[in-house]
């Protein structure tokens, strides 16, 4: 079973836009809501109201600033418009949520000795069976992303399911049957989709935007992708300059109230 | 990486324990002259099977679920945990064959086929234990090809240590010079092997930059501005640990003072003192061991998973 499928139907995952993700952790918590009672759940707390609480949660959001590097050709962010040099330079903030890549060459799968880490071939989701884990926890360090946390009180080890009991849950009504992290996400960072179908919503969504798989260079071959921000409209001090009032092109009234403004 | 006790006793014990039946499989059945005495073979395997359990039951008090721990011979197509599980197993049938015929139960010339075969069996459940932490492409640190050879070495090296006390105990009028030398040179190879290894690494390992871990390309100075969590997850416990990185090096001087220095001259002292029993061969083993507990510790403690550059602090170092 820790063999991984020669090729999965469909690839189901996450395209996550980094250009419009605010850091607001909704995804973060509407995962941790969902699953805790779900059929993956529960994700347990250690201590939860003591002096170092710990806890359980498939998805995680971590913030950083981006000091962009010297212009490039390619569209990434900040990679074209501000321009170089420490004055000229505009940082930017990213929000990086972090959960389960779903991926093709996952060894968090063919590391396992139980059987108890999978992929499924149907579609091609990575999931841990409860009842074989033995909670060895080298799945936990065979993953590059950090997507598996161990449960202690439970003794398995658990991750992102891809909220694979809503994704096929019919009684949920159908615009419903997305992940928990993609619904609660206020600015519609998150799409949820097929990435095997051209058509799918993760598939046009990244037309012409270069998604990106995380340490492509391990090989793991992630599923879900991250769209980069895109290129910062230029403010260095020069392109503010642009910015200033020419009083010539104003009006005949606002030129004179500018004029006895400016006395 | 978080040193967990339980996997540092496990391949340290169990290490040993394989070490003495490599040597003993090879010793026992082309040993001539002079004549091994009886009691040492015995006592030698048994012990050699004391370390190895032990270490296999160490290794349980890591599971989450130590009860389904039979589960885990099923995966050895594709795991390196399964396949040492199942070489663990497997070993006990020539070590426990070889046993009968020490006692005599069997006929002693079964020996010459038995004893390559638990030597074999036992080298390469080493090799097994070894590639758990060889084929993660996670830990650079452990994905060098010389981790396996280490892994050996420093099981023959605990082995030929550990059957000296044994051998001076039964038969205290031999000379112990050529088995002493064997393990002094055998410690002394697999700690200089590990100090060129972790000479080389410190220089040579690469990891993803934080900008291919959150998607961007190379040169775009990425920084932590506010962490996920702001208390510990299983993550950052089990592999972001930093201790080591700060006290790394006076560890390592403890642990060539151990194995070399002090087990390697002890060794020295025993074998130079005359015909009689000389407890200082049992003091060599079991500073050899904590030579190897603390290179162990280092092992664990001092590799850097990839994920942990997603909680570096800006102002923390690296390496
Ligand atoms: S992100 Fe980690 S847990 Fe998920 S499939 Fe990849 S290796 Fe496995
Ligand atoms: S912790 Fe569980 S799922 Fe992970 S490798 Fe061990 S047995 Fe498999
Ligand atoms: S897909 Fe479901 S389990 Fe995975 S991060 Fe989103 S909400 Fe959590």
């Amino acid at each position: 079973m820790t063999d991984l499928p020669v090729r999965t139907e469909k690839k189901l995952g996450l395209l996550i836009d980094l250009d419009i993700c605010v850091g607001c952790h909704a995804c973060a918590v509407a995962c941790k809501e969902w699953n805790d009672g779900g059929q993956f759940g529960p994700l347990t707390d250690e201590d939860p109201y003591g002096a170092e609480p710990m806890g359980v949660w498939f998805n995680r959001v971590h913030s950083y600033t981006v000091d962009p590097a010297v212009p490039q050709e390619s569209g990434h962010c900040g990679a074209s418009s501000p321009p170089a040099g420490p004055a000229g330079r505009l940082g930017l903030s990213l929000h990086f949520p972090r959960s389960c890549l779903h991926c093709e060459q996952a060894a968090c799968v063919t590391v396992c000795p139980t059987g108890a880490s999978y992929k499924r071939a149907e579609d091609g989701i990575v999931l841990v069976d409860y009842d074989r884990c033995i909670g060895c926890k080298l799945c936990s360090w065979a993953c590059p992303y950090g997507a598996r946390e161990y449960d202690q009180a439970q003794g398995v080890m658990k991750k992102c399911t891809l909220c694979v009991d809503r994704i096929y849950n019919e009684s949920l009504p159908e615009a419903d049957r997305q992940p928990a992290c993609v619904l609660a996400c206020p600015t519609g960072a998150r799409a949820f989709g097929d990435f095997a179908d051209p058509s799918s919503v993760v598939s046009t969504r990244s037309a012409g935007r270069d998604p990106q798989a995380l340490m492509p260079e391990l090989g793991y071959e992630p599923t879900n992708r991250y769209l980069p921000p895109r290129p910062r409209r230029d403010q260095t001090p020069e392109a503010k300059a642009d910015d200033t009032l020419n009083p010539a092109e104003l009006p005949t009234v606002l030129r004179w109230l500018d004029r006895m403004l400016s006395r | 990486m978080n040193p967990a006790l339980s996997v540092i006793a496990f391949t340290t014990l169990s290490g040993a324990g394989y070490g003495l039946m490599i040597w003993l499989g090879l010793l026992l059945p082309f040993h001539r002259q002079p004549p091994l005495p009886a009691g040492f073979g015995i006592w030698t395997l048994l012990l050699a099977l004391v370390l190895v359990s032990a270490g296999l039951l160490a290794s349980l008090a890591h599971l989450g679920h130590p009860e389904r721990a039979w589960r885990a011979f099923s995966q050895w197509r594709t795991s390196w945990l399964s396949r040492e599980g199942v070489l663990a197993v497997w070993t006990f049938v020539p070590a426990l064959l070889t046993l009968l015929v020490l006692l005599g139960y069997l006929p002693p010339h079964w020996l010459l086929w038995l004893g390559p075969l638990l030597a074999l069996s036992a080298a390469l459940t080493v090799l097994c234990t070894a590639m758990i932490y060889a084929s993660l492409k996670t830990v650079p640190h452990w994905r060098d090809w010389r981790v396996a050879p280490l892994y050996l070495l420093f099981a023959l090296a605990t082995g030929a240590t550990f059957q000296l006390p044994v051998l001076n105990y039964f038969a205290p009028e031999f000379l112990l010079k050529m088995p002493t030398t064997t393990a002094q040179v055998a410690l002394f190879v697999a700690f200089v092997l590990r100090y060129l290894q972790r000479r080389a690494l410190r220089d040579s390992v690469s990891a993803p930059s934080l900008a291919s871990a959150v998607g961007l390309p190379e040169g775009n100075a990425v920084k932590l501005f506010e962490g996920a969590h702001t208390e510990d997850s299983f993550i950052t416990r089990e592999m972001v640990f930093r201790f080591a990185r700060k006290h790394r090096e006076p560890m390592f001087l403890a642990a060539l003072a151990c194995g070399i220095a002090l087990a390697g001259g002890l060794l020295e002292h025993a074998s130079n003192a005359g015909p009689g029993i000389r407890p200082s061969f049992l003091f060599a083993a079991l500073f050899a061991y904590a030579g190897v507990f603390f290179e162990r510790w280092l092992f664990f403690a001092e590799a850097r998973h990839v994920v942990s550059v997603y909680f570096e602090r800006p102002d923390a170092g690296r390496g």
